[in-house]
C-alpha cells in the first residue's frame, strides 16, 4: 500500500464514518396531517424478526417514514430509557415492551401520550389501558413448554415442573431480563395456590434459571432442558420450524402478560408515532402478528395454527397492583431462594 | 484482540531527539496530545468521581456498601482465580508449543507456525459459542459419547469455572506463544548445543536451558495474558451465566443493566476499581520486568539456530500437534458449522435436516446484520485511521517533551488496554452519557461514541508500531533533506512518513482487526443502528436464534480469518506480523 492510498484509505474511512454516523435527520416540528414523515425511533424488547417484519410492512404502507428499532431484552430496554431520562429526555418515540408496572409508572409521570387508535374498532376495551396511554396489540401467555423427544408423557400442571422425573431438567427464564417472567413470578408469588412455595419446590428439583426466554427456548429445542416455563410463540415458533418442543396450557390456567404499546409524550415524531400505533391495530398487521404465532387481538383475524382459541384459554390475570407494591420485596425472595441476580 | 500483541505494552518513547519539532508539527502534536485529554484523561476522572457519587453527593457509600456484601468478595475471588488458573495453563501451554515449534526438528515447523495462532484469530465470545455447541449438557460431543457408552450423562460440561479457564487458555496461549517465540528466536543456540554434546535429552534441554533462558519474555507474556483473562468479558458471559457463576466483568455489565438499583452506574464505578486495581499492579509487575529485563544471552544477532533432534519423539509429538489443533480449531469451527446448517435447532444434524437457507437469512433478511457489517468495518477504519494519524502526533509529543513526562504519555496511552474493556466502556457512559455543554451534542447512542471507545482500546497497538518505525530511521536522511532546504513539515510528509509506511500499515491493520468483531465494549455502547458483529452475534444467540446465530458466527470467523491471514502474508518477513 502506498502512502498515498493509506492517506486516501483514511479519509475515505472518515468520511464514511461520519456518513454512517449521521442518522437521516429527525422529523422535527412534524407538519400535521394524514401522512408523516421522518425517522420514527422504536424502544421494544420484542424478537428481532417479528419487529422487523411489522417495521418493514408499516413503512411499505406508510412512504417516507423510516422505523429505527432499539432492541433488547426487556432489562436492557428500561435500562436505556431510565439512564435517558437522567440524562433529560427519552430518545424513542414509541415504546413497547414486556414490563406493563414500568410502562405504567412512566405514564403516572406524565410520560405518555393518549391515544385511541381508530382501527382498534371492534377491539375489547380491556386491552386499552390507563387512558388509552397504553395499548395491547397481541395476547402472549406464560405457558409449560416441554421437548417432545425427552418428555413422554405431556404434563398438565404448573407443578409438574417440580415433580422429581425433571429434576435438573426444568428451566424458566430469569425475571431480571424478561419482562414476561417477572410479571410470572410476583403474580404466582401472589397466588395461594403457588406462592413462594412453588418456586422453593423449583429450587429443590434444581431448576435452571435461564436467561431470556430465546435462552429457554433453545435449550429445550436442544434437549439441555426437558420442560420449561416460557412464552406460548415461541414454541409454536419453533415448531413451525421444526423444532422438537410443544406448548402445554396447564389446567390452573396461562399467565397473560402484558406487552403494551405505548406512545412518549416527548415523542420526536408524534404523528409518526400515532400512525404506527394505529398501524398495530389493521387486520394486516395483526395477520401479520397471526403469521408469526401469536394471537391476535382483533377477533375477526384467524389464529395462528395450533393456538387454542381466546375463549378457550384459562387466563390467569397478572397481579399488577401486587407486582406494583412488591418490585423490590419479589426480586430480593426470587435471589434468596435461587441465589441469582 | 488482534495479533499484534507483543509480550510488552511499553512503547519506548524514547525517540531520539534530533526529531526536535518545528512550527507546523507543534500543533499536530498538541492536538494529539488533547486528543489523548479527551479520549482517556476525561473518561478515567469521571469513572473515579462517579464511584463517589451517591445521589449527586460525594459519600464513601458505593464502597462501603460493596465491602459489606459477600458477593463482592466472591466475584473478586472468582475472578482473580479464573485469571489464574487460565494463565498457568495458557503460558505452560504457550511456552511449550512455542518450543516445540522454534526449537526443534517437528516436522511441518512453518505450517505450525501459524495454525498454532489461528486460535487468537477467533473471537473468544465466539470460540466460547462453539464450546457450548460441543459441551454443552447436550453438546454434539456430549451426545456422542452417551450413544457410544450408553451413558445418560454428559462426559463434560462446560458451563462454569473449568469451563471458562479451559476456553480461556484455548483461546489466549498464543499471547504467551508469541512471546516466547520472539526471546527463542533471538537466543543464542550455543548453550543448548553444549548441552545436546552432553547427551542431554530433549526434555532435559527445554527444562533447564530454553526455559531459564525464555523466564523474563515468557513472564511478560504471561502477564499480558492474565491481563486478557481477568479483562475478557465474552467468554464468561456465555459460559459462567447457566452456572449462576459471575466474575467482575459480567458483574459489571449486570450491574450496568440494573436499572432498579438507584445509582447503579455509580456502584458499578466502584465496584470497577477493583479491576483497575489490579489490571494497575499487573502493569506495574510488567515495567519492572521490562526494566530489568536486559540478559545477555539472548542476542540480536540472528544466528542460523539448530534445531534440537527429537529423535524417536517426532512423531508423536507431531501426533500431539496436530490432536491439539483439531481439537483447539477443527472441533469448534465445526460445531459453528454444523449448527448453522441445521434446520431447527434441537434436530439431529443428519444430512436430511440440514440446509443453507440460515446464511441467506442473516445475509438479506435481518437488516441488522447487513448494518452490522458496514458499521463494524467503518468504525474498525475509522478508528484505525485516527489511531494511525494520533500515533505519529504523539511520537512527536514524545521528542518535544524529550523524557520528562514521557511515562506519563505511555500511561495514558497503555491504560485503555490494560483496564478491561468493560471499564472502559463504562467510563465512556459516564463522560459522555449528558449532552457536551455548550456544543449541546450527545455522544451517547451515536456510531461515535463506540468509536471514542475504539480508538482508546487499540491506540496502543498503533502508537507501539508507529513508534518503532519511527526509531530505527537514520537522522541523516532528515539532515540531508534539510540542508538541501526542505521545511520541518516537508521533512516529516516526504521524508518520514514515506520511510515509516510499513510501520504505518502495519500500525493500522493492528488496531483494524480487533475492532472488527469486537465485543466487550460495543455491547454497552450501541444503540438503534449502530450494532456491530459482536452485538449481532450475541444479540442472536440471547434471542433463541440459535442456528442464526451459528451462521453469522461463521461468517464473522472467516472474515476475521481472511483478515488476519491476509495482514500476515503481507507482512510475512521472518517471522511475519512485527511485534512491537
Amino acid at each position: 500500500m502506498t502512502i498515498r492510498a493509506l492517506r486516501i484509505l483514511a479519509v475515505a474511512s472518515v468520511a464514511a464514518f461520519i456518513a454512517v454516523s449521521i442518522a437521516p435527520p429527525p422529523a422535527g416540528t412534524a407538519a400535521p396531517g394524514p401522512s408523516p414523515t421522518g425517522a420514527l425511533t422504536l424502544y421494544t424488547s420484542e424478537s428481532e424478526d417479528d419487529v422487523n417484519l411489522i417495521a418493514g410492512d408499516f413503512m411499505r404502507r406508510t412512504p417516507g417514514v423510516t422505523v429505527k428499532i432499539f432492541r433488547a431484552g426487556t432489562g436492557p430496554v428500561e435500562a436505556k430509557v431510565e439512564a435517558e431520562m437522567q440524562a433529560g429526555r427519552i430518545q424513542a418515540d414509541v415504546l413497547w415492551f414486556a414490563d406493563i408496572g414500568f410502562l405504567e409508572a412512566l405514564g403516572r409521570k406524565g410520560m405518555l401520550m393518549s391515544f385511541a387508535p381508530p382501527a382498534a374498532r371492534g377491539v375489547a376495551r380491556q386491552f386499552h389501558y390507563d387512558g388509552n396511554q397504553l395499548h395491547e396489540v397481541r395476547l402472549i401467555f406464560n405457558v409449560v413448554g416441554i421437548n417432545t423427544r425427552q418428555v413422554r408423557f405431556r404434563p398438565t400442571s404448573w407443578w409438574d415442573l417440580a415433580r422429581p422425573r425433571y429434576k435438573g431438567r426444568a428451566g424458566l427464564p430469569s425475571p431480571f431480563v424478561s419482562g414476561a417472567a417477572f410479571a410470572h413470578v410476583g403474580t404466582f408469588a401472589s397466588m395461594r395456590q403457588f406462592g413462594w412455595e412453588y418456586y422453593r419446590a423449583l429450587r429443590q428439583n434444581n431448576a435452571a434459571i435461564l436467561r431470556s426466554n430465546g435462552d429457554v427456548i433453545q435449550k429445550l429445542a436442544s434437549g439441555e432442558i426437558s420442560i420449561a416455563q416460557i412464552v406460548d410463540f415461541f414454541v409454536r415458533a419453533a415448531r413451525a420450524d421444526g423444532s422438537p418442543v410443544d406448548a402445554i396450557w396447564p389446567v390452573e390456567g396461562a399467565v397473560l402478560v402484558p406487552t403494551p404499546v405505548g406512545i412518549v409524550r416527548t415523542a420526536t415524531n408524534p404523528d409518526a408515532a400515532r400512525a404506527f400505533v394505529n398501524y398495530l391495530y389493521t387486520p394486516e398487521a395483526q395477520r401479520l402478528f397471526a403469521q408469526r404465532a401469536y394471537i391476535p387481538v382483533r377477533p375477526d383475524v384467524p389464529l395462528p395454527p395450533g393456538a387454542p382459541a381466546l375463549a378457550s384459554i384459562k387466563i390467569i390475570q397478572p397481579n399488577l397492583e401486587y407486582i406494583d407494591q412488591h418490585r423490590d420485596e419479589i426480586k430480593k425472595t426470587f435471589t434468596t431462594i435461587f441465589g441469582v441476580q | 484482540m488482534g495479533e499484534g500483541e507483543s509480550a510488552s505494552l511499553s512503547l519506548g518513547l524514547e525517540v531520539p531527539r534530533r526529531r526536535a519539532m518545528r512550527s507546523g508539527l507543534l500543533g499536530f502534536a498538541a492536538a494529539a496530545g488533547a486528543t489523548l485529554a479527551v479520549l482517556v484523561v476525561y473518561p478515567s476522572a469521571v469513572l473515579v468521581v462517579q464511584s463517589f457519587l451517591v445521589r449527586g453527593h460525594l459519600s464513601l457509600a458505593h464502597y462501603a456498601r460493596l465491602a459489606r456484601e459477600a458477593e463482592t468478595y466472591r466475584v473478586l475471588l472468582n475472578s482473580v482465580a479464573v485469571a489464574t488458573a487460565a494463565t498457568a495453563g495458557g503460558t505452560v501451554l504457550g511456552t511449550a508449543l512455542a518450543w516445540l515449534v522454534a526449537r526443534t526438528d517437528v516436522p511441518g515447523r512453518a505450517a505450525w507456525r501459524t495454525l498454532l495462532l489461528v486460535p487468537y484469530m477467533i473471537p473468544p465470545f465466539i470460540g466460547a459459542l462453539a464450546w457450548v455447541y460441543l459441551l454443552s449438557p447436550v453438546g454434539y460431543l456430549n451426545q456422542v459419547w452417551m450413544a457410544l457408552t450408553g451413558s445418560q450423562d454428559p462426559l463434560l460440561v462446560v458451563y462454569g469455572p473449568a469451563g471458562i479457564i479451559g476456553t480461556m487458555i484455548l483461546y489466549g496461549y498464543p499471547i504467551v506463544y508469541l512471546a516466547a517465540v520472539g526471546v527463542l528466536e533471538r537466543m543464542d543456540p550455543v548453550l543448548e548445543e553444549a548441552a545436546r554434546i552432553s547427551r542431554a535429552g530433549p526434555w532435559r534441554v527445554f527444562r533447564e536451558i530454553a526455559c531459564p533462558l525464555m523466564l523474563p519474555g515468557v513472564l511478560a507474556g504471561a502477564l499480558l495474558l492474565m491481563m486478557s483473562c481477568l479483562g475478557n468479558f465474552g467468554i464468561p458471559a456465555v459460559l459462567g451465566y447457566p452456572a449462576r457463576y459471575f466474575v467482575l466483568t459480567t458483574r459489571i455489565y449486570a450491574t450496568i443493566l440494573n436499572f432498579d438499583q438507584p445509582d447503579n452506574l455509580q456502584l458499578a464505578s466502584a465496584l470497577s476499581m477493583w479491576l483497575v486495581v489490579i489490571a494497575g499492579v499487573l502493569l506495574a509487575a510488567q515495567r519492572r520486568l521490562q526494566r530489568a529485563d536486559r540478559f545477555a544471552v539472548v542476542g540480536g544477532q540472528a544466528t542460523a539456530p539448530s534445531r534440537v533432534a527429537l529423535g524417536a519423539w517426532r512423531y508423536p509429538v507431531l501426533a500431539g500437534l496436530v490432536l491439539f489443533v483439531v481439537v483447539s480449531v477443527g472441533l469448534p469451527l465445526a460445531a459453528i458449522v454444523l449448527t448453522s446448517l441445521v434446520r431447527a435447532y434441537g434436530l439431529p444434524p443428519v444430512p436430511s435436516n440440514l440446509t443453507l437457507a440460515h446464511y441467506g437469512t442473516v445475509l438479506t433478511g435481518v437488516p441488522k446484520v447487513q448494518r452490522a457489517f458496514v458499521n463494524s468495518l467503518v468504525l474498525a477504519a475509522g478508528s484505525a485511521s485516527l489511531i494511525v494519524a494520533l500515533a505519529l502526533g504523539l511520537a512527536y509529543l514524545g521528542t518535544r517533551i524529550r523524557g520528562r513526562g514521557a511515562w506519563l504519555l505511555d500511561l495514558l496511552v497503555t491504560i485503555p488496554y490494560a483496564v478491561p474493556g468493560t471499564v472502559i466502556a463504562l467510563a465512556m457512559i459516564l463522560a459522555w452519557l449528558r449532552p457536551i455543554p455548550i456544543l449541546g451534542v450527545r455522544l451517547y447512542d451515536t456510531l461515535w461514541i463506540i468509536l471514542l471507545a475504539y480508538v482508546a482500546r487499540f491506540l496502543v497497538f498503533g502508537v507501539r508500531t508507529v513508534l518503532a518505525g519511527l526509531s530505527q530511521i537514520q537522522t541523516s536522511l532528515e539532515e540531508a533533506a534539510r540542508i538541501g532546504g526542505a521545511g520541518p513539515v516537508e521533512v516529516f510528509w516526504e521524508i518520514l512518513v514515506p520511510l515509516i509506511r510499513p510501520s504505518l500499515t502495519a500500525g493500522w491493520a493492528l488496531a483494524f482487526i480487533p475492532a472488527v468483531a469486537e465485543l466487550t465494549l460495543s455491547i454497552l455502547l450501541f444503540s438503534v443502528g449502530h450494532e456491530t458483529l459482536g452485538v449481532v452475534v450475541f444479540g442472536l444467540n440471547d434471542e433463541g436464534k440459535a442456528t442464526l446465530a451459528a451462521a453469522m458466527a461463521m461468517l464473522v470467523t472467516v472474515l476475521l480469518l481472511g483478515l488476519n491471514l491476509a495482514t500476515r502474508a503481507a507482512f510475512r518477513q521472518g517471522e511475519g506480523m512485527p511485534h512491537g
